[in-house]
């Protein structure tokens, strides 16, 4: 009796199977239950079959279900792997921001330092000194007044260009700069400017937000 | 009892069917979950090809510094006793484009072994002015020494570059060499 109910529970479930979405979806009501189909209702006499048990298919509600979960998790890896994804690029435009603050700082203070007026000095001097550290800062504050002193007694002027920059160096706190300039210089000596060329290769320093030059330095 | 027990599954979900949305809700839940599971798809997707992007643009630049340091005295040395070999190694270190724009080798060839001169070059320092994936700038600092007949001393000169370096077939090239 028990093999012949296992049996025609097998064929039952075919049934189900077959049939299974139609005739779950036929009987669906309003609100998405399911009510059992009268092909699939086993015999009560029966003994209960694991087999049997497992041949219930998911109602349309429950595969919606997982497959709205399913996707849920997709997005969630999807978030998780734009999260993994977005890290270089971060990383990338904060070396590219950095960067640019230190040509800038860079360039600022080669424009000042190399476009220099006997007439302005006292102002452009404080300007550079505000963009420096260290050592630098320090013998720019001392030979302040004897620079003021050569430029005027010499009728100084030059203005200068930067014809190129890079960075050959830079971490979080420190870089190496190097530029090219063009100084076009009069003088007392020299009434037609003066063309004059310089290498110039610049350490800067990060302290705080800031990037500050630590060495200004002509290479021959 | 079997049917009892058949029914147990389907009675638990049907008890969890009550709280699902049904008709056009369900319709448009699912149209909204599978727009934004497609849409964070091709987000992805274009953020991995930006990704990628960045990180061959970030190691652009100290792979072409290097091998500008590396290449531009192959490109600048030469002796009038070895000028042919000379010109094929600078040829080998540069992209066509810089040849093609370049007429060194008619002029340099006869200049050169008429004047008995050779060049070295050695660079001093080297910094990238702009680095892109496949194209960095390089501000190059060196120094070339010339001797020749008419020269009764070596000649040094210090002189700057902006070189361009471009990636060829995975390996960096000179592309464009413009003294400053």
């Amino acid at each position: 009796m028990a093999e012949g109910t296992t049996e025609e529970l097998a064929g039952q479930s075919d049934v189900d199977e077959s049939d299974g979405d139609l005739a779950a979806d036929e009987d669906s009501g309003p609100d998405g239950e399911s009510e059992p189909h009268a092909d699939s209702e086993p015999a009560e006499d029966g003994e209960p079959d694991a087999s049997a048990a497992t041949t219930v298919r998911p109602r349309p509600a429950r595969r919606w279900l997982i497959s709205v979960a399913a996707l849920a998790l997709v997005f969630v890896a999807l978030v998780g792997a734009a999260v993994f994804l977005a890290r270089p690029v971060l990383a990338f435009r904060a070396d590219s921001a950095r960067r640019a603050a230190i040509i800038a700082v860079a360039t600022d203070v080669a424009q000042r330092s190399y476009s220099l007026s006997f007439q302005t000095f006292p102002q452009q001097s404080g300007a550079i000194i505000a963009e420096t550290s260290g050592n630098y800062r320090q013998g720019l504050v001392s030979s302040e007044r004897g620079l003021q002193y050569i430029l005027t007694q010499g009728q100084v002027k030059s203005t200068c260009t930067i014809t190129a920059a890079g960075i050959e160096r830079d971490d979080a706190n420190t870089a190496t700069v190097l530029l090219s300039i063009t100084s076009s210089v009069t003088n007392t000596q020299i009434h037609t400017p003066q063309v004059r060329y310089y290498r110039v290769a610049m350490n800067l320093e990060r302290q705080g937000a800031k990037w500050l030059v630590e060495s200004n330095d002509v290479i021959a | 009892m079997i049917g009892a027990l058949r029914r147990a599954p389907g009675a638990v979900v049907g008890g969890a069917d009550h709280n699902l949305p049904v008709g056009k809700a369900r319709l448009l839940l699912t149209v909204v979950v599978l727009v934004v599971a497609l849409g964070g798809a091709a987000m992805v997707a274009k953020l991995a090809t930006s990704t990628a992007d960045t990180i061959r643009a970030d190691d652009a630049g100290p792979a072409a510094m290097a091998a500008v340091v590396k290449l531009t005295p192959q490109l600048l040395d030469y002796d009038y006793q070895t000028i042919k070999t000379d010109i094929a190694r600078a040829q080998s270190v540069t992209t066509g484009d810089y040849w093609a724009q370049n007429s060194l080798a008619q002029t340099l060839t006869p200049a050169v072994v008429q004047q008995q001169a050779s060049t070295k070059t050695v660079v001093e320092s080297a910094g990238v002015a702009d680095a892109q994936p496949d194209r960095v700038v390089v501000l190059v600092f060196l120094t070339q020494t010339t001797t020749g007949k008419t020269l009764q001393a070596p000649r040094v000169d210090s002189r700057v570059a902006r070189v361009t370096a471009d990636l060829v077939n995975g390996r960096w090239l000179i592309g464009e060499f413009d003294p400053i």
